[in-house]
């Protein structure tokens, strides 16, 4: 007989078990939890900077401001200004309202553009919560989308990119209760509606409504048809009414403009590098999907998940990156937390089975599910681990992560990305807002307008936003833009200034500008070096 | 009501679609670089399991899909 001390008990297992169970939990939440802060210190940044961050913002914000003054933004980019959107109208229109009350400032889209990530966080909780009633398996996976580097780098940028991911993901979640019994046909009617503006806020939103309609089609292949053909020729009468009131810009600049060259290296890499940093919720969203494909009936999220992963091969074309798989994230993150979900609740159901071997199995599984589960999100967070290192918050979890302060592979020495080289997520500090004003005043100093490859500068100063630069360079290099009057102006030196970047311009535009004008200064600011460029002398 | 063995004889002819549609490319001329490439490797490879995931669902039958 084993004799114990009076004041000691035997350890419960059960106990322990929930107390392991609960603080693997409780670490990965805090670890995605870290990384949404990182996220909010980001984006608490970008607000306060005043200049384009990534490079096609201030044309965004340039598109509200046109809108607002009711001019159309399609237009003749062989004639001055030489400026044309290259996307669809419904993000700039929606901001038009706002930039006319508070002025063309970045500080607006880039609110908006976090506010789009949080409902669309919301709705991959309500999603999974919604079918599961899993809190564990809806916030892990919701956490995981803003601890995504992608979802991260592009989030609070004046970008249409995650209003699109936003209206799509509505489009495909309100389709996926169309046999609602009461209220399945205004499901129906709103999910049409989201797709909707899901395409007219980006051309990619194709995905989300393929697999919309791929899945009516699949429950009730008449009303697909029916309702495909109504959306189509509504659609069709938008994109011909804009196309008429354009006179053709329309479609020259949003499509033609657009098929750039395909490099399928680009893809496979991006492929490769989305794979690495997501796998853990694109495995689990790949498993849930086989079984909505092999063990019960396919839904419009593994549709969405695996139509998202495919149109991720256009991340090959000129000009495109990472961002085209942020859909794909966000079906992922939903794949994982349905299946999750699905699975847990199959669990319990088994551990109240009458066949005892059955009920052990299961209890062992669910004990191996509160302990898994947590460590493979905890794994997730440290893939996708991106953190400013000199910030007060951030600084003390580096060096208790042991990142080195330099290294040779990073694009800003005081911020570390998994990604490895990235020109986004760094923190813009307050030695680049100087160095921007002082190209602002550049600028505002000399006389005439400015030739700028960035938008913000031209329109601090108070003028004209004059060229949008690869929309230019993709034209020219289609062999469908007139470059004579550009060029003349160039000759004549009609710019007061010309500030360069990337010089993404078109060749004959580049040695115009190298024949008249020469560079008198260069400003580093947020990690780029700009030019900046004033007439010559007259001989 | 489309079936799941409906569903995978589609996915069964959209994965022979792609698998031919990228041999087809080096026959027919198509693009500068001669030879089968990583990117055309990955194509059929995807090509290959589509077919197979259409396959394994046509034994399922008249479940709804």
């Amino acid at each position: 007989m084993t004799a114990y001390a009076p004041h000691r008990r035997p350890a419960n297992p059960d106990l322990l078990l929930r107390w392991l169970q609960r603080s693997l939990l409780v670490l990965a939440i805090a670890a995605l939890l870290f990384l949404f802060l990182v996220y909010l210190l980001y984006t608490a940044a970008l607000l306060r900077f005043p200049f384009d961050y990534d490079q096609g913002e201030g044309f965004e914000l340039w598109d509200a401001v046109l809108f607002s003054r009711g001019m159309w933004i399609y237009r003749d980019n062989a004639s001055y200004p030489f400026y044309a959107s290259n996307y669809p109208p419904l993000f700039p229109l929606l901001l038009a309202p706002w930039v006319r009350l508070f002025g063309p400032r970045l500080w607006i889209g880039r609110l908006w553009s976090f506010g789009a990530t949080l409902v669309t966080g919301g709705i991959i909780f309500w999603i999974i919560y919604r079918e599961t009633r899993d809190r564990v398996a809806a916030l892990l996976p919701t956490l995981a989308f803003f601890a995504s580097n992608y979802v991260y780098h592009i989030g609070p940028l004046f970008r249409l990119h995650t209003t699109m991911v936003m209206f799509g993901l509505l489009g495909v979640a309100t389709m996926a209760r169309v046999e609602d019994p009461h209220r399945g046909r205004r499901y129906l009617w709103l999910s049409l509606l989201f797709l909707l503006l899901a395409g007219y806020t980006k051309q990619l939103a194709f995905d989300a409504v393929l697999a919309a309609f791929l899945f009516l089609f699949l429950r009730r292949p008449r009303q697909a048809i029916l309702y495909g053909i109504g959306f189509a020729l509504v659609v069709g009468a938008i994109f011909l009414g804009l196309n008429v009131a354009t006179d053709g810009q329309w479609f020259l600049n949003t499509i033609r403009a657009n098929a750039n060259p395909f490099q399928p290296g680009q893809a496979l890499g991006i492929y490769r590098q989305w794979f690495g940093l997501h796998r853990v919720i694109i495995l689990l969203a790949l498993a849930y999907t086989l079984y909505t494909f092999y063990l019960d009936r396919i839904t419009v999220y593994s549709l969405y998940f695996l139509i998202a992963v495919g149109k991720g091969a256009l991340s090959g074309k000129w000009g495109a990156g990472p961002a085209y798989f942020t859909t794909a994230i966000v079906a992922a993150c939903i794949g994982a937390g349905l299946g999750l979900g699905i699975l847990r609740r199959w669990l319990r159901r088994q551990a109240e089975a009458t066949d005892g071997r059955r009920r052990s199995l299961a209890q062992t599984g669910l004990v191996l599910w509160g302990l898994l589960v947590p460590l493979l999100f905890l794994y997730q967070a440290r893939l996708n681990l991106h953190l400013p290192l000199t910030h007060p918050l951030t600084r003390p979890v580096a060096r208790l992560l042991r990142i080195p302060e330099q290294a040779p592979n990073r694009f800003r020495q005081d911020y570390y990305d998994t990604v490895g080289y990235t020109q986004l997520g760094h923190l813009p500090t307050a030695e680049d807002i100087r160095a921007g004003w002082h190209i602002v005043d550049w600028v505002t100093n000399t006389p005439g307008p400015a030739w700028s490859e960035e938008a913000m500068f031209e329109i601090w100063a108070g003028k004209e936003v004059v060229t949008n630069p690869t929309q230019l360079y993709n034209l020219y290099n289609a062999g469908l833009l007139q470059t004579d009057e550009m060029i003349a102006m160039i000759n004549r030196r009609a710019f007061g200034v010309v500030i360069f970047r990337a010089q993404f311009y078109p060749p004959p535009v580049l040695e115009a500008i190298g024949q008249n004008y020469d560079v008198v200064e260069h400003v580093p600011m947020n990690g780029f070096l700009y030019a900046i460029l004033r007439p010559k002398p007259n001989p | 009501m489309v079936t799941k063995r409906m569903a995978g004889i589609a996915l069964v002819g959209l994965g022979l679609l792609i698998v031919v549609a990228t041999i087809a490319v080096d026959l027919a001329g198509v693009g500068k670089w001669r030879g089968f490439g990583p990117s055309q490797r990955a194509a059929v490879a995807v090509g290959l399991a589509v077919l197979l995931a259409g396959a394994a669902m046509i034994p399922l039958g008249d479940r709804p899909a």
